[in-house]
């Protein structure tokens, strides 16, 4: 029995230390010898909810309610792998549930109003943090959680005001640091943003939220970047709906003054502008991100924070485009039409192949792919097929047109 | 027990008789009780308390009833109600329910009571729930060698390994050696170059490199008793006994120099105080520290020696001069070394034509334990065809290197995590080792 004890503080411990697999090995013991101590079980599903194994998490919470129901913290437990699932209605049931058990637990309420602003209700997540601040004025989850809402909603000065008493009250909280990192990054002040992710990452270096935002904050030094990455907060404040109308509205609008163009003489510059600044942002859409990747690439902090997949997306994407303008300028300088019209196509397939290369998941896998995955390795099989047959001299082949089609729905399958 | 029986029958006609003799018929169910007949005892002693409420005999006897028949928590009800009134083997039964109901903090409140009122008590059912092994060390004041090295009833133990039976790990051998075996074997060097000896080293890597190898190896190579300290030899359910345990060890290694204390997994012994939520822990922790800096006593001719896989969770002052200020990186073995573990491993196994060069070629990042489990799945795999095959089958170079590949090397995991400590949170230069073994420069 004592070991039993010392098993379930060791699991504790290492819970506290961020090592939730060691601990996971520890506390099962516990659960193996007490199977309806919901304690333990408890504590077992923090472990598997801390290494991110939440449908594990969300099945042992589940029985330690079953066992105990009138414990709030289990279904806070619940309630928080059921938002790290993006499953926002039964966290939301489980945080009422936890809630209306025990009312005056601060920390219930900052992860409700964390919910309100990944439903980008920005107004109903102040609330919340405020009632939850009302309980405990120094709850680090509230003031971040306010200081969020506030920014979503414009009020900059407050919601400074906010981060400065979180980190009054504990400086060396990580979770705070990468708030104000993603703050500072919204607003477009990189450096500001940089230097908080590093901080969140000294204090916690396994801390994957802060090294997302240190790698952000790397890729705005590229102004382009910044901007796009702006554009895109923008966006995602505004809602699925006014995304949908927002960019279906640009493509159309463009198609109409392309139309004009076309049609009237004095609107032809005007067009020629527009559809120019159209084509530009739609690409920079498509480049930007493998562009930044090959600058971290290159960078002293920025290539320890890249992925694997996003070095070979890197690589692979620089080897398409140096690829594509070899041969588009080899097919200048041969002079033969007939061959230079070839390697124009050539150059063009393997140029437009950076795209799926910058973007798709390494080391490629034939199990478990996702569709917009099969439609990346269907356009490079096409592709090479593409070059073959222009090589051979084999004119308008039905590879080329295939390819170009799968590429038009992998953008626009992409997109959204 | 015939003649038990025949009296418990009599009794029961004679009770027939007249049923309200309370001394009869506690007689009887006395007698049903040390005969073994609980349930029918029980509904004796129930039958007294009908007709004589309160009766102490009878609500003790009843409860006895209950803890044989495994009524733990109607037995605590009983024992509860009577505290200050029981005799010694009832507080007895009252603890083991509440032990078997779970009710520590009780159970413990009970036997302190009992402890107090007679000091030499012992019970072995009990101290095996509430006290931890290592505190039967207060039963006697002194310890001789006996105790500890004969029969392995405790941790001490005189190691055979030296340096020269661990492969590879060369700078952690040399580190060993400049800062604790040659101020032990030539003081006078160190003296006249004015360098301070003494300290501690905390080793530090991915699981199963040898961490523990190596400190019995350093134990052997100065012919030095080895004390392996782990948690449980440690903490003590009971307030300030955890502090008590860890001095007497301490004070067990002062006695019997030169000894080497090992304390693995030192990130649970010395965690950052900053993860502890049990105040209870940071008195465990401050006696390490004072423990480690000799306040009270010298630590001449004890050598300590301290491995984890997480040195980040370590709290910062074990690292100040004179505790553990020296930190080795134990990486995992190099080519060379996962040949000789192989070799070894493989000695006694049926195997054919083995190409350990191969082998260990393609084990790299493999720790010890790792190899370990190669061979371990190659075995089995070998064993069930031998089975089907009616004769052994030796291990190939071939099914070593398919073990190979069902077999993730268990370092990586940690060097993803040490990779980040060692990138955002070096600021030190602590875990420079890690950044060279992984070809970062920063």
């Amino acid at each position: 029995m004592p070991e039993i004890t010392g098993y379930l503080e060791r699991a504790e411990l290492l819970l506290n230390q961020g090592r939730p697999k060691e601990a996971e090995t520890w506390i099962k013991k516990v659960v193996e010898a007490e199977p309806e101590n919901d304690y333990a079980l408890s504590v077992l599903a923090r472990c598997f909810l801390n290494s991110k194994q939440f449908d594990k998490g969300i099945e042992v919470i589940r029985q330690a309610i079953a066992l105990d129901p009138e414990i709030p913290h289990y279904y806070y437990l619940a309630a928080f792998g059921y938002y790290q699932k993006n499953e926002r209605p039964s966290a939301i049931f489980f945080l009422n549930k936890a809630i209306e058990l025990n009312p005056y637990y601060a920390e219930y309420f900052g992860l409700l109003a964390f919910i309100h602003i990944d439903q980008n209700d920005f107004k109903d997540a102040l609330d919340k943090a405020n009632e939850g601040l009302a309980i405990d004025a120094g709850n680090i989850t509230c003031l971040n959680a306010r200081s969020t809402a506030l920014n979503k909603l414009r009020m900059t000065d407050d919601a400074i005001n906010t981060m400065q008493d979180a980190l009054a009250i504990d400086p060396d909280n990580e979770f705070t640091h990468a708030t104000v990192g993603w703050n500072h990054l919204e607003k477009g002040r990189h450096k500001d943003a940089a230097n908080h992710f590093r901080e969140a990452l000294r204090i916690d270096p396994n801390y994957q939220n802060a090294k997302t935002g240190l790698k952000e904050a790397l890729k705005s030094k590229i102004p382009p970047y910044r901007w796009l990455l702006q554009y895109s907060f923008w966006l995602r404040n505004k809602g699925k709906q006014f995304r949908w109308i927002f960019l279906l509205g640009i493509f159309s609008g463009v198609q109409i003054i392309n139309y004009f163009k076309e049609q009237r003489s004095d609107f032809a510059n005007i067009g020629w502008f527009v559809v120019g600044l159209y084509a530009i942002f739609a690409a920079a859409s498509w480049v930007i991100n493998p562009l930044a990747n090959i600058f971290l690439l290159a960078h002293k902090e920025g290539k320890y924070a890249l992925t694997n997949s996003e070095k070979w997306n890197a690589i692979s994407f620089t080897l398409c485009v140096l690829g594509g303008i070899t041969v588009l300028l080899a097919g200048n300088f041969i002079g033969d039409k007939e061959w230079s019209g070839d390697f124009l196509i050539a150059g063009l397939v393997v140029l437009s192949l950076c795209i799926p290369m910058g973007h798709m998941r390494f080391p490629l896998q034939i199990k478990k792919n996702t569709f917009s995955q099969w439609i990346e390795l269907s356009l490079i099989v096409l592709a090479i097929i593409t070059l073959l047959i222009t090589l051979f001299h084999i004119p308008a082949s039905a590879a080329g047109i295939i390819y170009f089609i799968l590429f038009v729905i992998y953008t626009w399958a992409k997109a959204f | 027990m015939p003649m038990a029986n025949d009296t418990i029958k009599n009794l029961l006609e004679a009770l027939q008789v007249s049923p309200d003799n309370i001394p009869l018929r506690l007689h009887l169910a006395e007698l049903m009780l040390n005969d073994e007949m609980y349930s029918e005892a029980g509904e004796q002693f129930s039958d007294v308390l009908k007709r004589s409420y309160g009766n102490l005999k009878a609500q003790l006897g009843l409860a006895s009833c209950y803890f044989n028949t495994g009524k733990y928590s109607a037995a605590i009800v009983i024992y509860e109600q009577l505290t200050g009134k029981l005799p010694l083997e009832d507080q007895i039964r009252f603890v083991k329910c509440l032990i078997k109901e779970n009710s520590m903090q009780q159970a413990i409140e009970v036997y302190q009571k009992i402890l107090g009122a007679d000091p030499l008590y012992s019970d072995e059912e009990i101290d095996n729930y509430l006290r931890m092994p290592s505190s039967s060390l207060y039963g006697s004041d002194e310890l001789t060698e006996d105790d500890f090295d004969e029969d392995g009833s405790y941790f001490m133990e005189r190691p055979k390994w030296k340096f020269k039976d661990v492969g590879g790990m060369q700078r952690v051998k040399d580190e060993i050696s400049i800062k604790i075996i040659q101020p032990l074997k030539s003081p006078d060097l160190y003296k006249a170059f004015g360098k301070k000896t003494g300290g501690g080293i905390l080793l530090y890597g991915p699981p199963g490199c040898g961490k523990t190898f190596i400190a019995k190896a350093t134990a052997g190579e100065i012919d030095a008793k080895f004390i392996n300290i782990g948690l449980h030899d440690i903490l003590d359910m009971w307030v300030g006994n955890s502090e008590k345990n860890l001095h007497e060890i301490f004070e067990m290694a002062r006695r019997h120099t030169p000894s080497v204390l090992f304390f693995d997994e030192v990130d649970a012994m010395g965690a950052s105080r900053s993860d502890l939520k049990q105040s209870a822990m940071r008195h465990v922790i401050n006696q390490f520290l004072a423990e480690l800096d000799g306040v009270e006593s010298d630590n001449d001719g004890v050598l300590i020696l301290a491995a984890t896989n997480a040195p980040w969770s370590v709290d910062p002052a074990f690292r100040r001069p004179g505790r553990f200020d020296r930190i080795i990186f134990v990486e995992p073995p190099d080519e060379a070394a996962r040949e000789d573990i192989f070799k070894t491993m493989l000695q006694g196994k049926p195997v054919d034509n083995i190409d350990t060069g191969k082998i260990a070629a393609a084990a790299k990042d493999y720790s010890g334990a790792d190899i370990n489990a190669v061979i371990d799945i190659a075995v089995e795999e070998k064993l069930r065809e031998s089975m089907s095959k009616g004769t052994i089958q030796p291990i190939t170079t071939k099914d070593l290197l398919k073990a190979i590949k069902q077999h993730r090397p268990t370092t990586l995991e940690w060097f993803s995590s040490a990779r980040n400590y060692a990138l955002y949170a070096n600021e030190s230069g602590l875990y420079d080792d890690i950044l060279k073994y992984l070809k970062i420069k920063k």
